[in-house]
């Protein structure tokens, strides 16, 4: 595929990646604020800087796509969103509250990728005691927990204790005890991991009405970006623990589109050469389907151009599109660009170099 | 997958058939206000843990083996008397029972079991959610991480607390029915349940937070096991080795500064002495010979087998050691227990839980 920006600028929103704390203002009316928030593990020569000085903003109401590939800082950042890890600097706000306390607690559900659960209770007690620890009273944590045994359609396992279920289940129990409390924001880190392609519909579905219903703002990552794309309306991009890139997916499509039109109708040989012969588009084929595949920069000449040329073939139109650029391809042309293509096996390459360090130095030590 | 939800308040969701059977309810959105209650999230974990603690293996496992060292001790001991125990003056009646039962319940029920039970349980209160990966969802809550460890403290403390009052009344109970003495005697000696559940008490709290420390910073269960098992061995037979190998050197090089066994054992005399307690020669011989608390000579082991002299004026008195004051050994306990807990919770504040 021709990309035809060379650097994600214009409207986009590229992150920037060193601001100084005293910027930025704490808004409340922000789901999530991180001010240069860092997380990293290890000291001296084994040190993994895991996140390094993001600046995230979450609308209230919206539906925030996170996404980067393995290893990016994905999920360390959103745990530590939900205050499960420190961070090691940088601040982050929940509608104004610093994360990590019992005051941004109490706005957010969180759920994650392979959920485990407690051996002695039922799906059903489970979400009772969950609701009750969010400061639910016992006859509404009750009432919340049968109906979201209802919509998650789990009600007849509701007597089952979950470390049993499957995994599906699982991510289903997690969703609803993140959920249950009617939260503010919710934060799924790859929650329909490991689900189904139909389980994931329906859970990515039900997610996204109960967001609507609930006003939830829902900060959401996982690895399988046309689930992603029908969830989100914004999206921000992580590439080793820093922002690659924040937008809207309309600027997103806008900005990153490739000129390219398909043009489906009969006699569509002649109508190519036709076409072509307009010597306004740079690039035209046929794909397989018989689609005339062409990239212009003078759309509105064609548009002009083409009732007379599919008169004069006799051609009957059926669709004349741009065509849409998808997630993934941006995804992976944020980080081909700006990593190289070799980014992706570059862990892997450095865990083999440390697997062999220790082992020099555990037989040094043995000499 | 069809939805039937309805917004019918801003706050409260209701659903449209009611589930599970149940015959649709009206909305009443001004009872359930969502924000009421304050969040006690403290209680809600002591709850969960105290119950989960009273599981019937865990509780038949303690019982059990809480009788089974005063029922072998007492019915050596009650085989070895020269006459029968009901034939001497009260007083003496109640020493001997006493005595017998002191011993035993350090050595045994709020000893060695307590340091077991108290330790595998208490070593699990983070480590153990953290390794079966349910803490995460705990800390996600809007609860204080410091809330978690204290209401998993206090489930556990009560739970223990109870165990050892049951198990402790066992063990007076079989030691006086052993000896054969009167009802009267066995209400009497009821009396020194108190300092020794009191001490019981104070050592499942210890226990309990110092393991809750080690709890926080080792999530591998096999070391706190260990950790158990060394300061079993180092309070109950490190300390007579050390007195039997180097019995000059003991006193020089004040070992028993460090001997855990004489420290414990002279923070329960302090408990005991202002009920009045009075030790017969066996339980003198067998602290000063286990513990060093009092004054014994290793060639005299009468005690240790068995063979003791009836005496009804109580008047084989070993003198006392007294190598530190107990109150001593009791505030240093207290001291490390407070540290170690004030470090244990800013290490879990800061801690870093994973899924």
């Amino acid at each position: 595929m021709n990309w035809t920006t060379e650097e994600p600028s214009g409207n986009l929103q590229a992150a920037p990646e060193k601001i100084e704390e005293q910027e930025i203002e704490v808004d409340e009316s922000l789901a999530i604020q991180t001010i240069g928030l860092k997380k990293y593990f290890g000291r001296g020569y084994n040190q993994v800087r895991a996140v390094d000085g993001i600046n995230i903003t979450v609308k209230e109401g919206e539906v925030h796509g996170y996404l980067g590939p393995n290893g990016a800082g994905k999920t360390t950042s959103m745990l530590m969103i939900a205050g499960t890890y420190r961070p090691t600097s940088g601040k982050g706000y929940i509608f104004g509250k610093p994360i990590g306390t019992p005051a941004a607690n109490k706005l957010i559900g969180v759920a994650i990728a392979n959920p485990h659960f407690w051996k002695s209770m039922t799906a059903y007690d489970y979400l009772i005691y969950m609701g009750q620890l969010t400061g639910m009273q016992k006859t509404l944590a009750k009432e919340r927990a049968k109906e979201f045994l209802h919509i998650l359609e789990m009600t007849k396992h509701g007597y089952r204790h979950p470390a049993k279920f499957s995994t599906g289940m699982k991510a289903k129990l997690a969703m609803a005890q993140a959920l249950m409390h009617h939260p503010r924001l919710a934060i799924l880190d790859e929650s329909t991991a490991g689900l189904d392609p139909e389980s994931r519909f329906k859970l990515v579905n039900t997610i996204k009405e109960l967001a609507s219903i609930l006003g939830t703002s829902v900060f959401v990552s996982g690895h399988i970006l046309t689930e992603i794309e029908k969830l989100v309306s914004r999206v921000t991009i992580i590439v080793k623990g820093k922002i690659g890139l924040t937008t809207t997916l309309k600027e997103m499509r806008k900005e990153f589109s490739t000129g390219e039109y398909a043009l489906e109708c009969s006699n569509a040989k002649r109508v190519m050469d036709d076409l072509s012969s307009l010597g306004v588009s740079t690039q035209i084929y046929l794909d397989s389907n018989d689609t005339i595949i062409f990239q212009s920069d003078f759309i509105d000449y064609v548009y002009v151009q083409l009732p007379e040329i599919l008169q004069r073939n006799g051609s009957e139109l059926r669709r004349f599109s741009p065509i849409e650029v998808t997630l993934e391809e941006v995804f992976i042309n944020v980080i081909s660009k700006r990593y190289g293509s070799d980014f992706l096996y570059e862990d892997e390459l450095l865990f083999e170099q440390q697997v062999e360090r220790e082992g020099l130095f555990k037989k040094a030590r043995r000499g | 997958m069809e939805l039937s939800l309805q917004e019918s308040d801003s706050e409260s969701l209701t659903i449209e058939p009611t589930i599970i059977g149940e015959k649709p309810k009206k909305e009443k959105p001004e009872k359930i206000a969502r924000d009421s209650k304050v969040s006690f999230g403290m209680f809600m974990i002591f709850k969960k843990t105290f119950v989960e603690m009273f599981g019937a293996v865990r509780v038949l496992a303690y019982v059990f083996l809480s009788i089974i060292f005063p029922f072998i001790l007492t019915t050596v001991a009650s085989g070895n008397l020269e006459a029968p125990l009901s034939d001497l003056n009260i007083n003496f009646q109640i020493a001997t029972v006493v005595s017998h039962f002191a011993f035993h319940s350090f050595f045994w029920s709020a000893g060695i079991l307590l340091f077991l039970f108290c330790g595998l349980s208490a070593s699990t209160f983070i480590s153990g959610e953290e390794n079966s990966g349910t803490l995460i969802f705990l800390m996600t809550k809007p609860i204080r991480r410091s809330t978690i460890f204290f209401g998993k403290f206090l489930g556990y403390f009560v739970n223990m607390a109870i165990l050892q009052l049951f198990s402790l009344f066992l063990g007076l109970t079989i030691t006086c029915s052993f000896f054969q003495v009167s009802l009267e005697v066995f209400l009497q000696s009821l009396l020194y349940l108190i300092p020794i559940y009191l001490y019981a008490l104070m050592m499942i709290a210890v226990i309990g937070l110092i393991m809750g420390f080690m709890s926080i910073v080792s999530k591998k269960v096999v070391v706190n096991v260990v950790l158990i098992m060394l300061a079993i061995i180092v309070i109950y037979f490190v300390g007579i080795l050390l007195r039997l190998a180097l019995p000059g050197y003991y006193e020089t090089w004040y070992l028993y500064i460090i001997d855990l066994g004489y420290n414990l054992s002279s923070i329960f005399l302090l408990f005991l002495k202002p009920f009045g307690f009075q030790p017969i020669p066996f339980f003198q011989q067998n602290f000063g010979l286990f513990f060093g608390t009092y004054v014994n000579q290793f060639t005299d082991i009468s005690a240790f087998l068995g063979a003791n002299d009836v005496e009804n004026d109580l008047t084989f008195l070993l003198a006392e050691t007294n190598y530190i004051h107990p109150l001593v050994s009791l505030i240093v306990l207290i001291v490390i227990t407070i540290v170690l807990l004030i470090i244990g919770i800013v290490v879990l504040e800061r801690k870093d839980v994973g899924g």
